[in-house]
């Protein structure tokens, strides 16, 4: 009896020991040496650990702050960012975290399953970012499980079934147009925003205006360049949008919540933090997840060889690095714009952008609005996507059930088509009596 | 180099995903072509501590105006990332050139 009870409530509910159990498991089928199973296990199961960490400190430079200031303005902050939705599936999920291994093997199945019918369901992309697919598995987990009370098992199901889904059809509706702006470059994209780049391809010639203008034929400032460095960007926009957000607490307060640092270098010091806890998350998901994208090709390419790898969003913006850069000033533009609204609405949320949704949306969708319609094309629909992300955004934040979150991912897909497949899913729960 | 191997270093904005897909292709393509090669990948930002490891460094092509490419380093600048057999023959070339210990036969 204590045996299974070991394993049933302590080894099976420890994360790390879960997915490291998996991950071994992994090895085992792929028949890898010993070596390669304990040192890939091991470095993996290290990973996560380091993830849970820079997760969890994530949230915590971030929680007095919000904290203090709900408490001058009744205002409660969230960050838009998909590490802030990782700090905060996490922290939601608690024990149950580990479950996110098996939504994402059930995703990774549904989705080349789909693949394998492609006949009839017209799927041709593969999903192969193991960064951005963790992030949805327990992303996903975690709506389910704060909209409806079902038994654990068909929450994973379900979940994995929805994101698989997500995967099969958001990558091949964005093949078409990944195509078109790489030249035929073999791939589409696999990750937070694909439905944003189909959806801103169809967009983007109506308003390409009369003259057109490449925005590779411009000459840029230099200095725009350090938004390109993500160790740079991360603390430079939070130590921006931090302070803004800490205006209402006057230096005072700001003093008051350093414990006695003077305000402007605590400031300095918040932004620091957060791509100091970037790095560590980054680095721990880069230990769990380089060889998740390895043997996921691998397992692509024997099962289904003539699917399009859906590859991370970063691919497209060598392509076209002016409209890249353009449009990551345009969304963030559009998006201080949106955060001016909340503000002069009255909103009882703020937004706070951080870098991913900026960078890897707005870049990508520039590059996309730039082949189909030019500069001008660039500037509306990057504006325009700043918009919708943000009020996206709000609009998720209502379902997470989660009131003191760190945040939620601000990116196109995660902000417009899961909140509202969310939405249908509460309205056909609440037909079952199983919608909280 | 390291045993023969040259080392090849992939670059991209987060060090995650386009620069895993770089390496996976390359390294396949590297093994075609007969070159032994050790990789790994990393961010712009973390670029500069593994710059000493390695001898050749292939980065997105956004990213390569914001590096100085310094006296003897071999900096490749790639549009597409899952082009690995034209990144491969671009390192071949390095590699008779430069490292030819590395090519096998």
């Amino acid at each position: 009896m204590s045996v299974v009870s070991f394993l049933v409530n302590d080894l099976l509910t420890t994360p790390t020991i879960l997915i490291g159990l998996l991950i071994l498991l992994g090895y085992i089928l792929q028949r890898a040496g010993i070596v390669k199973a304990v040192t890939g296990t091991i470095s993996a199961m290290v990973g996560l650990q380091l993830i849970i960490f820079g997760g969890s400190q994530f949230s915590a430079v971030f929680k007095p702050i919000t904290t203090a200031v709900c408490e001058a303005t009744g205002i409660q902050g969230y960050i838009m960012d998909s590490y802030a939705m990782k700090a905060a599936s996490q922290e939601a999920l608690g024990d149950a975290f580990g479950w996110m291994a098996y939504v994402f093997l059930i995703a990774f199945a549904v989705n080349i399953v789909f693949v394998m019918l492609g006949k009839y369901t017209k799927v041709k992309g593969v999903f192969l970012t193991g960064n951005a697919g963790t992030a949805h598995s327990q992303a996903m987990l975690w709506l389910i499980m704060a909209n409806f009370a079902l038994p654990s098992a068909a929450t994973i199901v379900i979940s994995g079934i929805l994101v698989g889904i997500y995967w099969a059809y958001s990558t091949t509706l964005a093949a078409g147009v990944v195509d078109e702006v790489t030249d035929g470059g073999g791939f589409t994209v696999g990750h937070n925003q694909q439905i944003g780049i189909w959806f801103f391809g169809r967009l983007a010639p109506k308003f390409a205006g009369k003259k057109s203008i490449d925005c590779e034929d411009m000459k840029l400032p230099g200095w725009l360049a350090v938004f390109n460095n993500n160790v740079t960007s991360v603390a430079l926009l939070m130590f921006v949008f931090v302070s803004l957000f800490c205006i209402p607490l006057g230096i005072d307060g700001i003093t008051e919540l350093s414990g006695g640092t003077h305000w402007l270098i605590y400031l300095i010091m918040v932004g620091i933090q957060f791509s100091m806890y970037m790095v560590i998350l980054l680095q721990g998901v880069r230990m769990l997840c380089s060889e998740l994208t390895a043997s996921f090709q691998g397992i692509q390419q024997k099962l289904v060889p003539n699917a399009i790898p859906a590859i991370d969003v970063a691919a497209l913006l060598p392509f076209s690095p002016n409209a890249a850069t353009i449009g990551f000033l345009f969304c963030t533009l559009g998006t201080v714009f949106s955060m001016a609204i909340l503000l002069v609405t009255g909103s009882s949320m703020m937004m706070l952008p951080g870098f991913t949704p900026l960078f890897f949306s707005g870049g990508p969708i520039g590059v996309v609005a730039n082949k189909k319609g030019g500069l001008r094309a660039v500037i509306i629909c990057c504006f325009l996507l700043g918009v919708i992300q943000t009020f996206g955004t709000c609009w998720a934040i209502t379902q997470i059930h989660f009131a003191s979150a760190a945040g939620w991912s601000g990116m196109f897909d995660l902000s417009t088509v899961w909140p509202a497949v969310i939405q249908v899913l509460r309205w056909i729960g609440s037909l079952f009596g199983v919608t909280v | 180099m390291e045993n023969n191997k040259i080392n090849v270093l992939f670059v991209c904005g987060m060090g995650m995903g386009t620069s895993t897909m770089a390496e996976i292709g390359v390294k396949n393509n590297l093994s075609k072509l007969h070159i032994s090669a050790n990789v790994q990948h990393t961010s712009l930002g973390q670029m500069e501590s593994l710059r000493e490891w390695a001898d050749i460094v292939v980065i997105l092509k956004n990213l390569f105006n914001q590096i100085t490419v310094k006296e003897g380093e071999f900096i490749l600048p790639v549009v597409n990332v899952m082009d690995g057999k034209g990144i491969a023959a671009q390192i071949e070339e390095i590699v008779v050139r430069h490292f030819p210990e590395a090519k096998g036969s």
